[in-house]
């Protein structure tokens, strides 16, 4: 049990980390700070749900087209004394104004004007979500996602059973209504993009960075100082290894939690998502591009953020376990550390080679590295590549027990190597 | 001499001359190798490309009022041919669609010609069809060049500079973005991988000695303590090696990308999205990021190395380097080798910037020398 404390120790009081650290979390603020201009605008959104749910049905929209009505009335009032025009709705009320509003109206009635124009957007889109998606055909998209890769034979025929089993899902979403639920519009805040993509991605690099640092540098503490030679040449000493792998996994865990739990905690301090937690992650009103965010499963926005971070820990493990891998086999952190990162790239790039008309083409997407480039699109349709309904979870399998094989036969080897 | 020598084989193990060719692979996949497989890239690309070729071989590297008449005369030439096409077709004729400018206004609301729209673009790739329209583009901007021209400066010194060029009719060469762009998406990632192997090569240099206690040894041997030097030498050697290597095989992979009837092209064209302070040709472009290259790489192996003094394990020297590389590529390059001489920046902000880096990183080490000299070997 000491020297497991005493190897914690190594990690928690070595400066370069802890500077890492402090400088990734800064970094991570940074991004949401730059962001944070709109916040206020997002606070429309909070008050129609506070007053009608987030829910859409035929009692709700009544309710908030007269509300919307009503507010569009006291608009009309403010502008009547000043200028004696009349609006049918905000927009309109803009274009006759394209040089600014500051002159005629005071502060408040500028507030007023502004969030009356983000209702409108709610209020129209509500309106739209049916048509949208009855236009929306899974299967086209399949043949869109076909063509985009240039995928023939088997691959596409996978391609076009993957997409046969989402169009059920899709289905399921729109009779249980997920579609219809109010949430930050996508198009314009771009929040799902602001927190899974920019955020989560940065985490997810910097965590991957201070993995690959505190486990090889933990791993091979012993030959950095040329100890090595006291450490491990009794047969108790060789399993100090054991012993270094698992304070590895816990400092890992410990620095990525310190990670999460600022930034996150920061972003939803900035960002208020009351009343929005069980919004399922598939509403509309997430949709950025032209094509809606569809998740695999029935998933919450808490849901989906809390599975997200469970995914994160996953691969941890797996990026601890390969470091673990590489860092027995070569004795110098440096080379390590680029060794990874070129393992990292060959897996990024090696998939392209594999014939576009076979099954092997998907092999290279199941892999962590290529798992963590995309996090806004965890447990989603996610195109070509990774529309599986078990991706995430087949992948974090496949490699945990992967690794647990050559893990074990590494630290075998190391046992027995001279040193 | 022979030191230097000792000191480049270290740093040209094979180890790492195996995991610098690897690093440089995977760079390329990664970030370079799109924009050289697939340039011009895409279809209004291509044309633009297709056209400018064209216009070089014909007008040389600007084109005056006589030419551009020329140049008017050429686009009725190829309107007269999609004209033609255009009758030969029957389904057009049912559609009453008899000429060019019929077809250029079509209603595409309409299913039945936006059929016959996208037939034409996307299905067929009818070559003239994709070419009108950015001949007549270019036609407007040379008509406007003054007016579109002024309209891109933002305060009075980018005004002057401006009117300097129209004064000259510099902004009349014969050059576009569709290059320009290709050649500053491929120059940032470039870089960024020569600095990256600069970096990877050089960090190690005195902290193996000093991990290894070999230090002691060289200063108690005659050389002493001068090695030190010898090791700047050999550090500025071996990335001048790397960086050079690394250029001669980005151009001869670039020079697959076609472009040397450009080289003597002015850059400060109207058709392109720089505005230089200077008047360069695209070849004096290129030799200024060469050159841009060199001054960051040296200022990079000197940073290195001042770093490698400082670690006493690798992962001290990781944890450093690691911030100073990603502000570069991220921040540093967008300003020093992306849009070179812009007027978006201050006249002589490129300049100063390059002495500043060339200053902190020689000043540094005159400090780190002199320290060197005093230092105690006990600790």
């Amino acid at each position: 049990m000491d020297i497991r404390i005493n190897e914690l120790k190594k990690v928690i009081t070595s400066p370069i980390i802890i500077g890492l650290l402090v400088l990734f979390i800064v970094f991570n603020f940074v991004i949401i700070f730059q962001n944070s201009y709109f916040k206020d605008d997002l606070k429309v959104l909070t008050k129609i749900v506070d007053k009608f749910g987030y829910k859409i049905d035929d009692e709700m929209e009544v309710r908030f087209g007269e509300y919307y009505d009503q507010e569009l009335k006291k608009l009309n009032r403010i502008v009547n004394e000043k200028e004696s025009k009349n609006y049918n709705s905000v927009s309109k009320f803009y274009k006759d104004n394209p040089y600014g509003i500051e002159d005629i109206y005071d502060k408040e009635e500028m507030r007023f004007i502004r969030e009356l124009e983000i209702l409108e957007a709610y209020y129209y889109k509500i309106g739209e979500i049916d048509e949208v998606y009855s236009k929306i055909d899974i299967m086209e998209k399949a043949e869109y996602e076909i063509t985009k890769y240039r995928l023939s034979g088997k691959a596409a025929d996978t391609v076009r059973n993957q997409y046969k089993n989402f169009s059920n899902r899709f289905h399921q979403l729109i009779n249980n209504k997920e579609h219809k639920n109010l949430f930050f519009i996508g198009q314009v805040h771009r929040m799902h993009s602001l927190l899974f993509r920019s955020l989560f991605k940065a985490i997810i690099f910097e965590i991957i960075i201070l993995v690959v640092l505190i486990t090889a540098y933990l791993v091979n503490y012993e030959f950095d100082n040329n100890t090595e030679a006291i450490a491990y040449t009794t047969k108790r000493g060789r399993n100090l290894i054991l012993d270094k792998l698992y304070i590895a996994i816990v400092s890992n865990i410990l620095t990525a939690t310190i990670i999460l739990i600022t930034s996150l905690g920061l972003y939803f301090m900035i960002f208020n998502y009351s009343g929005l937690w069980n919004v399922p992650i598939s509403s509309y009103f997430n949709a950025e591009y032209n094509f809606p965010y569809m998740s695999w499963w029935h998933m919450s926005f808490i849901q989906y953020l809390i599975s997200s971070i469970g995914l994160i820990y996953a691969s941890i493990l797996l990026f601890t376990g390969i470091t673990f891998i590489i860092a027995t086999d070569i004795k110098n952190t440096y080379i390590v550390f680029f060794v990874f990162a070129i393992i990292f790239g060959l897996f990024l790039i090696v998939p392209n080679i594999a014939p576009r008309n076979s099954n092997t083409v998907f092999l290279g997407g199941f892999t962590p590295f290529f798992l963590i480039m995309n996090p806004f699109v965890w447990f989603m349709e996610s195109g070509a590549f990774t529309t599986f309904k078990y991706y995430e979870l087949t992948t974090v399998g496949i490699w945990l027990v992967l690794l647990l094989i050559f893990g074990s036969v590494a630290v075998k080897k190391f046992k027995k190597q001279d040193i | 001499m022979r030191i230097i020598i000792n000191e480049l084989k270290k740093i040209f193990n094979i180890k790492f001359i195996i995991l610098l060719v690897l690093i440089n692979i995977i760079m390329y996949f990664l970030f370079i190798e799109f924009e050289i497989t697939n340039f011009p890239n895409g279809r209004p690309a291509l044309d633009i490309y297709n056209m400018l070729v064209e216009m070089e071989d014909s007008y040389g590297e600007f084109m005056d009022g006589e030419e551009f008449d020329d140049f008017k005369v050429k686009y009725e030439e190829v309107k007269r041919e999609a004209d033609k096409y255009i009758q030969s077709r029957e389904d057009f004729k049912r559609a009453g669609i008899n000429n060019y400018d019929e077809f250029a206004s079509i209603d595409i609301t309409n299913k039945e010609l936006d059929r016959l729209h996208d037939d034409v673009f996307f299905e067929k790739e009818i070559d003239v069809f994709w070419e009108l329209p950015w001949r007549e583009e270019y036609i407007r901007v040379y008509e406007n060049r003054k007016e579109i021209m002024m309209e891109k400066s933002s305060n009075e010194k980018q005004e002057t500079r401006i009117k300097d060029i129209l004064e000259n009719d510099i902004e009349t060469s014969v050059f576009s973005d569709v290059i320009f762009f290709n050649y500053n998406n491929l120059i940032k990632p470039v870089v960024t991988t020569i600095l990256l192997s600069v970096m990877f090569m050089i960090t190690p240099i005195y902290l193996i000695d000093n991990k290894n206690r070999i230090n002691y040894l060289q200063y108690t041997s005659k050389i002493g303590r001068k090695i030190f030097k010898k090791k700047i030498i050999a550090g500025l050697l071996a990335s001048f090696i790397v960086v050079t290597i690394q250029f001669i095989c980005f151009f001869s992979l670039y020079a697959t990308n076609n472009t040397f009837m450009f080289l003597n092209s002015n850059i400060n064209s109207i058709y392109n999205t720089i505005i230089s302070w200077y008047d360069l040709t695209f070849i004096q472009y290129i030799s200024l990021s060469i050159i841009g290259t060199y001054i960051l790489a040296f200022v990079f192996t000197l940073t290195s190395m001042l770093v490698s003094t400082m670690g006493q394990n690798y992962i001290t020297v990781i944890g450093i380097q690691l911030p100073i590389a990603l502000f570069t590529f991220m921040v540093l390059l967008k300003h020093l080798i992306y849009y070179m001489t812009s007027i978006r920046y201050p006249k002589y902000f490129l300049g100063l910037s390059y002495i500043i880096l060339i200053l902190i990183s020689t000043i540094y080490m005159i400090i780190r020398w002199r320290r060197e000299k005093k230092i105690d070997i006990v600790y």
